[in-house]
This record gives structure tokens, C-alpha cells and sequence, in this order.
């Protein structure tokens, strides 16, 4: 049996570097339909709750798009709205679900690992007299810290795709697609979590550019001034333009991280090919 | 798959080979990987530069030492950035720590191994290639995703294949039996290759699903492998599991 030499196939999963690099093709190749789509998006976001509604149901909607695009049933958008905008609300609940989860787990673990991290500090600082508080004090926020983004980001990975599968799938609500989300990260965490970590790098020079640059500006600047109001604005328009760029890569990294979870837990994608009766069309 | 750009060799032999580029996120990672190696290294190097110069001042009473010291740590510590990335790339083929995690590699267009001359242009145009992060951009956009470094020497970065592990499929003793039953009512020969191929992979990857697709999906591939095959129906008081084992045996012993 032949297989390609030096290339991974068709069937197999995809390593880390391979979730991030298809998200970053599948952007590519489509890149003025999902600009335009975020656009869109982060515009409806000065409208409190309906807007943010059609924010998160517009995020759905691109990671539909590309998803589509994965299995090879590519849609267009407005089939793929048809599918979306019915369940509007629902994609606000699941953004919902999970950004007041986070929180709650956030403000956990930041007192649990403050204590921890205090008695560390006073533990140390016993130890070794009282010169070396100030090390102990280090070693003790440290430990909080390290806490803290271990603790936070397993969470987040266990609701990566949350909205995915709401915006993918028949017959599921927001509740079933989170928990949807939790039972397909089970396994891979830790692959999640390198996946976000190189996204991020990804994005860096993006969000450089636009989030950062500006932000940069306003440190030197004194609060409440004229200037410092024109910047602010600015800051924050470049800071909405850089979503709009930002956004869809995620998105789409979602639908590839679906995509392959799936293929990973279900073995989505595996399948023989018609009897033979069939094949010669 | 085809989120991936391919590139296709011709040898000198006229065999045509194949390869997959790495793409931009393995080569994030491999650089992530490697970044955070030097910065220790580099960490451990100040560290010992320091108490070395402390020592030093010391012994010597000397009003320049001090600007010669951190004159010497500059050099040194670039020494450390480039030849961290020389020294494995030639010791190693084109692999770094970082490039081997990621499972890439940096070859020469026309596919052959780098050597010392390539490792050394592209280590020497990474800081440029990180100024503005050109190099990423490059990468990205790029349809053979060279960074300046790549388009000085001449590189490109390529997957290394995956090895076809089929030493860790478990074959029940059950699916044993059943395999020689099998291949008295049934005509094996009309699966292909890409059929058994599907058949491993499920066999090798079976035990990270979940329960309940696990029985749906093999349910779905035995009965496809029954319509193929031209059998009546699945044989009776076996699981599909079982059953997709035995024909998988055939696939390993071929009677023709």
C-alpha cells in the first residue's frame, strides 16, 4: 500500500502546530467573507444584550462556516444564517454560561492560591528568618500566579468549542452544546492548552500592532487631558479593529479543534468507501 | 489534507517526492520551545557572569573592567542566540529541540540536508526576521513560507513524516478464530488497501473515543466492510469489534 512519503494523511489526527496552521489556511481562504461577518459583528456590540446576542451568534457563524468547509459540505452564508439566527439567544446563553463560569473559577482560584501562596510566604519566611520574607513573599505569589493560569486555562479548555457545536448541529441547545464541549476536551487538555498557547503566539503580532501600540501611547499621557481622551478613542477603536482581524482566526480554530476532537473521540471522518457496485460513476 | 501547502521534488533520479510544509503553527511552537530553552540558558549564563564579575573586581581595581565585562556578555550572549540555532541545525539536519517537538524540519529547496553554511545565514537573519515580525508574516503569506533567513539560504521547512505505528494494535484471540472461519465463506480481496488502511486506524485510535460512538462507528465500519465483501449479514455472537480485528488479520496475511 502506498502512502504519500513525508506527509501525515487524510484520516489522522492533527498534531498542534497542524490546528493552528489550518485555522490560520482556512482564514486565508476565506478571508473576506469572515471580515465581513466580524465587522458586522463587532459593530452590534454597542447594542447591550440583543447586540451582544448577535455577537456571539456571529462568531457561531463563522466557526459554522469553516467547519463546513472541513467535512467538505461547504455552505454559504446565508444557508448557514438560516441555521444560525433561530437559536440567537441560545449562543448568547452559552457565551454567558461560560464567561460567568470562568469567573467564578477565576475568583476561586485567586483567593484559594492567595492563601496558599501567603502561608507559603509566612512558612518560608519562618524558616528561614525574617531577611528572607521578601523571597518567600515572591516564591508565594509565584505559586499564585502559576496557579492561577494552570487552573484557569484547564477550564477554558474544557469549554473551547462551546458554541461550536450549537452552531454545527441539529437538535442541540446551549446547555447540551457546552456540556458537548466538556465531554469531547476530556482527553486532551493538555494538547488544548498548547493549541491556545500557539494561537496566541500566532496572534501576537496582531494584537501588537492594534491593542497593544496604542495602549503603549496613553502611558505617557496625563489622565483626564484633552489628549489623553482623543487617545483613549483612539485606543479603542484600534483596539475593536484588531478584534474584527483577531476574531475570525478563532473562530476557525475552533471549528478545526472541533473538527479534530471529534475525529479524535468519535472517529469522525472515518469511513470505508462505497460497496464497489457504487463506485464506478 | 489540503489546509496544508504541499511542494512535490524531482531528483536527480527523477523520483518525485512529496512533502508537506510546516506551516505556521508548527513553526510557532517549535520556536516557543526553543525560546524558552535559550532563555534559560541565557538566564544561567547571566547569572554566572555575574558572580564571575564580581569575583573579578575583587582581584582587580581596574576603571574600564566594568564596560569590558558587559562588552564581552553582549558578544557572548549573541554567540549563545546564534549558535544555539547553528549548532542544532547542523548537528541535527535542520532540526532544533523546538523543530523536533514539532516534528518539523529545515531542508534545502531542492530537498537535500542543510548544512553549516544554510544553519548559519538562517540564524543570522532571524533578528531581522523578528523586527516587525516580518518573518511571521512572511511565513503566513508566503506561498512556500520562507522567512528572509529561508530566501538567504536557500530553506525551507518541512513536516517530517509520521511514522505508521502498527506494532500497538491489539488483536483479541477471539478475532483469531473468527479470522479463520472469515476467510472460508468470504472473499477477502475486494477490500483495497485505503479500506484496511481505515480499518487500522480505527483499530489503533478505538481506545481514546467515547463508549457510545465507539459502538456506533464500529457497528458502521463492519457493516460496511459486510456490503464490500458480499457477505450475507455480520457473522452471529461477535461484536463488531471483534469481527473488524479478524478481517484486519487478513490484511496482514495475504493469501494471494
Amino acid at each position: 500500500m502506498s502512502e504519500n512519503f513525508g506527509s501525515p494523511s487524510q484520516i489522522q489526527p492533527l498534531s498542534i502546530g497542524n490546528v493552528v496552521s489550518a485555522a490560520v489556511r482556512l482564514y486565508r481562504s476565506h478571508l473576506k467573507t469572515y471580515l465581513k461577518l466580524a465587522l458586522i459583528a463587532h459593530l452590534w456590540i454597542i447594542i447591550p444584550i440583543y447586540g451582544w446576542a448577535k455577537y456571539a451568534a456571529i462568531s457561531g457563524l463563522i466557526s459554522r462556516l469553516a467547519f463546513g468547509e472541513l467535512v467538505y459540505q461547504p455552505e454559504n452564508v446565508q444557508t448557514a444564517s438560516s441555521h444560525i439566527n433561530p437559536r440567537l439567544w441560545s449562543f448568547l446563553r452559552v457565551a454567558f454560561q461560560v464567561s460567568i463560569s470562568l469567573l467564578v473559577i477565576y475568583l476561586g482560584l485567586a483567593i484559594a492560591g492567595g492563601i496558599l501562596g501567603g502561608l507559603l510566604g509566612v512558612v518560608l519566611g519562618g524558616i528561614l528568618g525574617v531577611s528572607a520574607g521578601i523571597i518567600g513573599t515572591i516564591i508565594g505569589v509565584i505559586v499564585m500566579v502559576v496557579l492561577l493560569i494552570l487552573g484557569l486555562t484547564w477550564f477554558y479548555s474544557r469549554w473551547v468549542v462551546a458554541e461550536v457545536p450549537l452552531a454545527v448541529e441539529e437538535n442541540i441547545n446551549g446547555g447540551e452544546s457546552v456540556a458537548r464541549s466538556w465531554e469531547l476536551t476530556k482527553a486532551s487538555v493538555f494538547r488544548i492548552q498548547g493549541i491556545v498557547l500557539v494561537a496566541c503566539v500566532v496572534t501576537f503580532p496582531l494584537v501588537f500592532v492594534f491593542n497593544y501600540i496604542p495602549q503603549l501611547f496613553l502611558i505617557k499621557l496625563e489622565r483626564g487631558s484633552t489628549i489623553y481622551g482623543i487617545v483613549y478613542v483612539i485606543s479603542l477603536i484600534s483596539g475593536l479593529v484588531g478584534g474584527v482581524f483577531v476574531m475570525p482566526f478563532w473562530q476557525a480554530l475552533k471549528a478545526v479543534l472541533y473538527f479534530d476532537l471529534r475525529s479524535r473521540r468519535e472517529g469522525l471522518g472515518l469511513q470505508l468507501r462505497e460497496p464497489p457496485l457504487q463506485d464506478f460513476r | 489534507m489540503r489546509f496544508f501547502n504541499r511542494i512535490t521534488f524531482q531528483t536527480p533520479e527523477s523520483v518525485e517526492l512529496e512533502f508537506t510544509l510546516a506551516g505556521i503553527g508548527n513553526r510557532a511552537l517549535a520556536l516557543l520551545i526553543d525560546y524558552t530553552v535559550l532563555t534559560v540558558t541565557l538566564l544561567v549564563f547571566f547569572l554566572g557572569w555575574t558572580v564571575f564579575s564580581t569575583q573579578l573586581f575583587n582581584f582587580f581595581e581596574a576603571r574600564n573592567l566594568g564596560i569590558w565585562l558587559i562588552a564581552i556578555f553582549f558578544v557572548i550572549a549573541f554567540a549563545i542566540y546564534i549558535g544555539y540555532f547553528v549548532f542544532f541545525e547542523t548537528l541535527w539536519f535542520g532540526q532544533t529541540p523546538g523543530k523536533r517537538v514539532a516534528k518539523i524540519r529545515v531542508v534545502r529547496d531542492d530537498g537535500r540536508l542543510i548544512g553549516l553554511q544554510q544553519a548559519t545565514l538562517r540564524a543570522l537573519l532571524r533578528p531581522f526576521d523578528e523586527t516587525l515580525f516580518i518573518g511571521a508574516f512572511l511565513i503566513m503569506f508566503g506561498r512556500r513560507e520562507k522567512r528572509l533567513g529561508d530566501l538567504a539560504a536557500g530553506t525551507i521547512v518541512i513536516q517530517t513524516e509520521a511514522p505508521t505505528a502498527s506494532a500497538t494494535l491489539i488483536i483479541s484471540e477471539q478475532a483469531k478464530v473468527l479470522h479463520e472461519q472469515l476467510i472460508q465463506i468470504a472473499d477477502l480481496s475486494p477490500l483495497m488497501p485505503d479500506d484496511f488502511a481505515v480499518i487500522r486506524e480505527y483499530l489503533q485510535r478505538r481506545a481514546a473515543m467515547s463508549l457510545k460512538a465507539k459502538a456506533s462507528l464500529s457497528l458502521k465500519l463492519a457493516e460496511q466492510v459486510v456490503a464490500i465483501i458480499n457477505l450475507k449479514k455480520l457473522p452471529e455472537a461477535v461484536t463488531p469489534d471483534v469481527f473488524l480485528e479478524a478481517v484486519y488479520l487478513g490484511y496482514q496475511q495475504p493469501e494471494f
